[in-house]
């Protein structure tokens, strides 16, 4: 699978709701990179609610300058997060929401645990009381697809769901899925 | 700027350094063992296992190479390279990454290159001068 297959998919959560997409992939990446790092293990997947661009590495850190670029940034990736690929710590996914795609739709999906997303900043060091409530997939399936398509779909929780549950809403999303 | 103030846990620190792929490693520049640019990281060959639970002891999937190849077309009218188009350079020939990806290959290795390497062998050397490099 290449990673523009990845990059730009939009991620859905349970109920089939579009929650956000896909803008970057997190690698960690061990050894030294200036001699023959080895090979990068996919750590995460950075969602966007509100934009497919990239958030140009401000999410990484505090900076702040240029303050209109940083406002504006900080404005277009507002709720954007980072769902881990795989982490030892996190417990057996609660809910399997990969339905079976129907063949005319041919929909691929991935699967994630309905732990809550975590904060896309890169922490200076491991949290010593780290409670394992991460968002990981656990799951990618090429569902029924017979043309070789990649995955299209992702699902998993988000603060937007989290929030339209908090309050009440059901709104729909306007976007079909691919 | 913190994204957007939310309140997410602080995700976990893996061993080894954490990169944004589309940040960090794509569109830098490839150069090969004599510091000759031979194009450009245009996408990356991810091992993702399909139509499996990849939940509790399964590894996470590696990045196995990078890809590179003649992708000016898409770039202006949009769409995705066909990975025939697309070269694979395996991640052990990968030397260092900064601000450019350094690689342990020669330039000629590259199947890539063979628009420039034609142009050289049929129009720069009839060129008087074409066939000595500039000093």
């Amino acid at each position: 699978m290449q990673l523009s297959e990845l990059l730009e998919l939009p991620l859905r959560d349970a109920a089939g709701q579009q929650v956000g997409t896909v803008v970057d992939v997190r690698l960690a990446i061990g050894g030294d990179l200036d001699d023959r790092p080895d090979e990068p293990a996919l750590f995460g997947l950075i969602i966007s609610p509100h934009t497919q661009s990239s958030y140009l590495g401000y999410e990484r850190s505090d900076a702040r300058r240029p303050t209109l670029l940083a406002a504006l940034l900080r404005w277009r990736h507002r709720g954007t997060f980072l769902t881990l690929w795989h982490a030892s710590r996190v417990s057996a996914p609660s809910r399997s929401y990969c339905g079976r795609a129907s063949s005319a739709t041919r929909r691929c999906c991935a699967t994630m645990t309905n732990a809550p997303p975590v904060n896309t900043k890169i922490p200076a060091e491991f949290p010593a009381k780290h409670t394992g409530l991460e968002s990981t997939v656990v799951g990618i399936s090429r569902c029924g697809s017979t043309m070789g398509e990649a995955c299209r779909t992702l699902r998993s929780n988000s603060p937007q769901r989290r929030r339209r549950k908090r309050h009440g809403a059901s709104r729909r999303h306007s976007r079909a899925p691919l | 700027m913190t994204s957007s103030g939310n309140d997410f846990p602080v995700a976990p620190r893996p061993s080894g350094r954490l990169i944004d792929a589309r940040l960090h490693l794509l569109d830098r520049q490839l150069f090969d063992a004599d510091d000759a640019p031979v194009g450009i990281v245009d996408d990356l060959d991810i091992d993702i296992p399909m139509d499996v639970d990849i939940a509790g002891s399964v590894p996470a999937p590696l990045v196995t190479g990078i890809l590179t190849g003649q992708v000016l077309a898409t770039r202006i009218f949009g769409g995705r390279p066909p990975r025939a188009k697309l070269q694979a350079v395996p991640w052990r020939l990968i030397t260092k990454i900064g601000t450019v990806v350094q690689l342990s290959a020669h330039a000629q290795d590259f199947d890539s290159l063979w628009l420039e390497h034609w142009l050289r062998d049929h129009i720069i050397r009839r060129i008087p001068g074409g066939r000595r490099a500039a000093q």
